[in-house]
């Protein structure tokens, strides 16, 4: 909503004079921090947790792996389940580990000596009635092809927070601007309905979409609103640059940031079908 | 503490009874006209030396009160010649002045009405003040005259970049000044975001901006006061003036209602740039908009010689349509009734009561299905009821209460159709009730020595009915809630309340040099809530509550004044150091429309800034203008940023340099040009990288905030007027202004920041985002009769 609302001014602001430029700025390269990519959902495994090294912003290489981790999840009943690293710096969990709606996981690493630990939970799973696709001719920014919409009920009840991740021909549409995240704070025990997906980035016919709903807990909605606020971050009204949060910590916290990222957990839906005609209905 | 301020009150008893006693008290009175027969209505009498002095009342008639001795007498109009006349007071005196017409060179005769030296011998200092004039000479923003970017031609006044709403001045937030119309609040200054004022200037008579040594009388805000007057229309004559513009046109009427009594003043301005695109062939660009318009009515009735009451009004427009997605409108309201009486020649008051309101709705309309429209309203009622009694030609005292009862509505939102996903939402009514008294004593000690003391006192109730809440969490991070507890109608919540003491004192080392120096605190009891770099229309307004305590700023200054030839070049020099106490900030993925909790995403902490501001400004002649040089540092302290360690604000501009000329060539010909420099504004850099789910992000490992300066901002801007021939016997003048706005087209940066290649993400970039990426140039016509 916020988002939507400084978009337009800066469309129309921007129309009149502004101009962007890319630059050539110096930057001091930081310390080196530990960072964590995990997630777990209710979907069949293995999940991975990824860790590897911060590097310069302007630094374009491969992200180095950190190795040698001891990481295991432990559910909300005691159950330990230890992680494999099968590659360098990418952990998993074994093929019958299955997540749990309802409940809740802790991770927990020894990286170099040191303990950190990060929870998260998977909340009831919200589902999809139906994405409608339908074709529409270019129009000021927006070219011409098909354009998403969401239909589906959000269960009665504050707290579920959607993430929705749109695939095109089985490939995440994983830019910044491709970010949607939602709660139902406005919306509770309504019916969601014309909730358009794809803003500037139509599909074409013969396209396969898959849409992915995601109930993810209120702490990871704001990790993904931080995130999407730092990484899409321009026009006047931008938000101050700052960290994302994060959810792991050093159980011997020490003075300054010393690890980045987010172990998430979710309930996912999914519905996938092929576009074809004028418009029609994926259920 | 409390001892302190009782054994303050005896002193200021003793000095005011000593000096009530001292000497006997005679009159000087008489009349002012023009040419040897029409009455001069409005003309000043001073005493030189001394801030003593009166007008002329409609008749031309003047009286004033004065101890006996010898003086100076000084009789100016706008317009005329001034006169000066020694005089000795041992009894009642009649005395009459004829004043000869000075017709040729307005801006001579705007200098001449004020040949005194004012700025010297005046207790008042930081204050930037500029000649309604002198602002419509400086080249404007695409020909739109603006008041508040005017102001930041000079020192102390800076903005986190053009095109931002509001302006700040000396470390603090665009919501810590109080700007005042006639004694209105108004909450947003800005049309368009911010590239254009809310204040039509032919509309405007008079603008100060007070940054610092603020009387006792003035109070709410921590940072400064921006008094803005409206235009007192002519009182014998109907006249018109207007002018069509390049963004907007505008049209001003004054007629007398009752002639020599009573007058009224209209004042409408719109933008058209909506109305070319309704022309637009794409059907799509007819359905958007953008315009603004506002509305000035004054209206003045001197009822008698010890009445004089007017009323005044103002209401403002923006409006945003992008086709059928969305709207967004905002707008000032602001009414004030103000009543001068002189109960007698010592006692003198004046009353005001003012409603302003400032609200926005936006939504998306109701031909879409998930339709709905959100709005919030800040209200106030302002009284005040302030009092100056002259009790000789050294001394006065000025004394009074004033009280503003707000009312915030921080967000409603409702679906427009039952088609809609949204389910309305209302929040709880915020209220507030602020009340202040005042007392201050200004005393000419010696002809030297000038001194200025007051103490006033705030309070403030944050009333009910309402819900408080407390949270619970770590300093520095989103805070949960922990209880609430319902409060009913008018009970008080929360009370707090300030002793704000002020003091100015004046050292003369000459007729024209002085030295000054002042200390002020101020509070405020109403905060603004705006978690993106620039401020937005549809920012959140709360009042103090149980969790956010009021704002405190205290500062001193310090002063130099030197004129050189009578008036004919200024020179200032002025350092000030301040400190702000309970200022808020936020944690991110802040939401605050329609969030009851939002109190628990607030971060707090202090402020301070300092700096040196350096002006020189020449007078007279065919070239006039300015320089000005300002060096400063505006720094925060908030928990849970940058380690809790100061940093920079984003408004925080080392250097500031800007220089105005205007160039008189000949009676049809006026030329002005104006170049600002300006370290650029503080922001973070990233240092660092990772990537989360195929997204690089970036990262700052220190958790700094605000650690680097962007590229410096520089502009130059040119104008030209070309008077039109005049015909002495017709009353219609008429120019052309003709305009370019950053000649040189610079791509000055707004801001920076970084992104990952759109086509590789793996690759990353900087990006600068400029506002005006070319010149802009403009063409205004005005006309007069």
């Amino acid at each position: 909503m916020e988002n939507l609302k400084y978009i337009i001014y800066s469309l129309v602001l921007g129309s009149f004079f502004s101009c962007e430029d890319v630059i050539d700025v110096k930057l001091e390269e930081g310390r080196t921090l530990l960072a964590v990519d995990g997630w777990i959902d209710d979907q069949p495994g293995p999940y991975t947790v990824t860790l590897t090294q911060t590097q310069g912003y302007f630094d374009n290489s491969e992200f180095a792996p950190v190795t040698g981790g001891v990481l295991k999840i432990i559910d909300g009943d005691g159950n330990v389940e230890n992680l494999t690293e099968n590659q360098p710096g990418k952990y998993q969990t074994s093929p019958e580990f299955l997540g749990q709606v309802g409940k809740s996981y802790r991770l927990e690493m020894l990286v170099n000596g040191e303990e950190y630990y990060a929870e998260t939970a998977i909340q009831r799973q919200v589902v999809i009635d139906s994405i409608t696709y339908e074709y529409k001719e270019k129009s000021g920014d927006d070219n011409s092809g098909y354009y998403l919409n969401y239909f589906g009920w959000d269960p009665e009840g504050i707290g579920d927070n959607y993430r929705l991740k749109l695939y095109r021909n089985g490939q995440l549409l994983n830019q910044p601007k491709n970010l949607i995240y939602e709660t139902d704070e406005w919306i509770d025990g309504n019916y969601i309905h014309d909730l358009q997906l794809n803003w500037d980035d139509p599909f074409q016919e013969g396209d396969s979409v898959m849409v992915e709903g995601l109930n993810i807990t209120k702490d990871a909605y704001y990790f993904f609103a931080e995130l999407s606020e730092q990484t899409d971050n321009g026009g006047m009204f931008a938000v101050p640059p700052s960290n994302v949060r994060t959810n792991i910590f050093n159980k011997n916290p020490k003075p300054g940031l010393e690890v980045v990222g987010y172990f998430g957990g979710s309930s996912n839906y999914a519905v996938k079908g092929v576009i074809s005609g004028e418009k029609g209905v994926i259920k | 503490m409390k001892k302190g301020w009782m054994g303050l009150l005896c002193l200021i008893l003793t000095i005011i009874s000593q000096s009530l006693f001292a000497q006997s008290i005679f009159t000087i009175s008489g009349k002012v006209t023009s040419a040897g027969q029409e009455e001069l209505v409005g003309a000043t009498i001073k005493v030189r030396g001394t801030r003593q002095g009166t007008a002329t009342n409609p008749k031309g008639e003047f009286s004033l009160a004065l101890t006996e001795g010898d003086y100076l007498l000084v009789i100016s109009s706008i317009g005329y010649a001034p006169i000066e006349k020694q005089i000795k007071l041992d009894r009642n005196i009649n005395l009459n002045f004829d004043l000869t017409e000075k017709t040729e060179n307005l801006e001579e005769v705007v200098v001449e009405g004020k040949k005194e030296n004012d700025n010297i011998i005046s207790g008042d200092m930081s204050v930037n003040q500029l000649e309604i004039q002198t602002i419509k000479n400086i080249p404007a923003l695409l020909g739109e005259v603006d008041i508040v970017r005017s102001l930041q031609l000079l020192p102390g006044v800076t903005t986190v970049g053009e095109g931002a709403t509001g302006f700040n001045v000396r470390g603090g937030g665009i919501d810590q000044n109080l700007v005042l119309m006639d004694g209105a609040p108004i909450y947003n200054s800005s049309h368009v975001l911010g590239f254009f004022s809310v204040f039509n200037p032919d509309a405007v008579s008079n603008v100060a901006l007070l940054k610092g040594g603020i009387s006792s009388q003035y109070g709410g805000r921590i940072a400064s006061i921006l008094d803005v007057g409206m235009h007192e229309a002519n009182k014998d004559q109907f006249a018109m003036s207007g002018g069509i513009g390049t963004v907007s046109s505008r049209l001003t009427m004054e007629a007398p209602i009752t002639k020599g009594k009573s007058s009224i003043m209209l004042a409408g301005r719109r933008s058209y740039a909506d109305l070319f695109l309704k022309l637009s062939s794409d059907p799509d660009m007819r359905k958007n908009g953008a315009f603004f318009y506002d509305l000035n009515g004054k209206m003045d009735f001197d009822i008698n010689e010890k009445n004089k009451v007017s009323l005044s009004g103002y209401y403002g427009k923006d409006s945003f349509k992008f086709g059928d997605d969305f709207y967004n409108n905002w707008g000032n309201a602001a009414s004030s009734l103000k009543w001068k009486h002189i109960f007698n020649d010592r006692l003198f008051g004046e009353i005001t009561l003012a409603y302003s309101d400032y609200g926005y709705k936006l939504g998306v309309p109701d031909v879409n299905t998930n339709n709905f429209e959100a709005k919030a309203m800040i209200k106030n009622y302002v009284g005040n009821a302030n009092f100056s009694y002259f009790i000789n030609h050294r001394n006065s005292l000025n004394f009074g209460i004033n009280s503003t009862l707000y009312e915030v509505n921080p967000g409603e939102l409702r679906p427009l159709t039952e088609t809609s996903v949204f389910n309305p939402l209302t929040m709880d009514l915020q209220k507030g009730f602020e009340y202040a008294g005042f007392i201050e004593h200004e005393s000419e000690l010696s002809d030297k020595i000038f001194l200025r003391y007051g103490l006033r006192i705030s309070s403030y109730d944050y009333l009910g009915p309402n819900t408080a809440y407390e949270y619970s969490g770590n300093p520095g991070e989103r805070k949960d809630i922990e209880n609430e507890k319902k409060f009913g109608k008018s009970e008080s919540i929360q009370n707090y309340y300030n002793f704000e003491p002020r003091f100015s004192l004046r050292y003369a080392l000459n007729e024209s040099t002085s030295l000054k120096f002042s200390y002020n605190r101020l509070a405020q009891y109403i905060h603004l809530l705006s978690p993106t770099l620039a401020s937005t229309p549809t920012d959140t307004w709360t009042l103090s509550t149980n969790n956010i305590k009021p704002q405190v700023a205290d500062q001193v200054a310090v002063g130099y004044f030197k004129n050189l030839k009578g008036k004919a070049y200024e020179l200032s020099t002025e350092v000030y150091y301040k400190t702000l106490d309970n200022q808020v900030d936020f944690v991110g993925g802040t939401e605050f429309l329609l969030n009851k909790y939002y109190e628990g995403d607030l971060l707090f902490g202090d402020g301070r800034a300092y700096g040196a501001e350096f002006l020189f400004k020449k007078n007279v002649g065919r070239l006039t203008g300015w320089v000005s040089y300002t060096l400063s540092k505006s720094e925060k302290k908030i928990e849970g940023i940058n380690n809790g360690n100061y940093y920079p604000a984003k408004y925080d501009r080392t250097h500031n340099l800007s220089s105005t000329a205007i160039y008189q060539l000949n009676n049809r010909w006026k030329f002005a040009a104006n170049f600002s420099y300006l370290t650029g504004v503080s922001t973070t850099f990233p240092d660092g990288r990772f990537e989360y789910q195929g997204i690089t992000v970036p990262i700052n490992t220190n958790d700094s905030r605000n650690n680097y300066k962007i590229t410096p901002y520089h502009r130059l801007d040119l104008s030209a007027t070309l008077q039109g021939k005049r015909n002495p016997l017709r009353k219609y003048q008429s120019e052309w202004v003709f305009a370019i706005y950053n000649v040189y087209s610079r791509r000055n940066a707004y801001s920076i920041y970084f992104r990952q290649n759109e086509d590789n993400p793996r690759n990353t970039e900087a990006v600068r985002l400029s506002i005006f990426g070319s010149m802009l140039p403009s063409v205004t016509y005005n006309f007069k009769f």
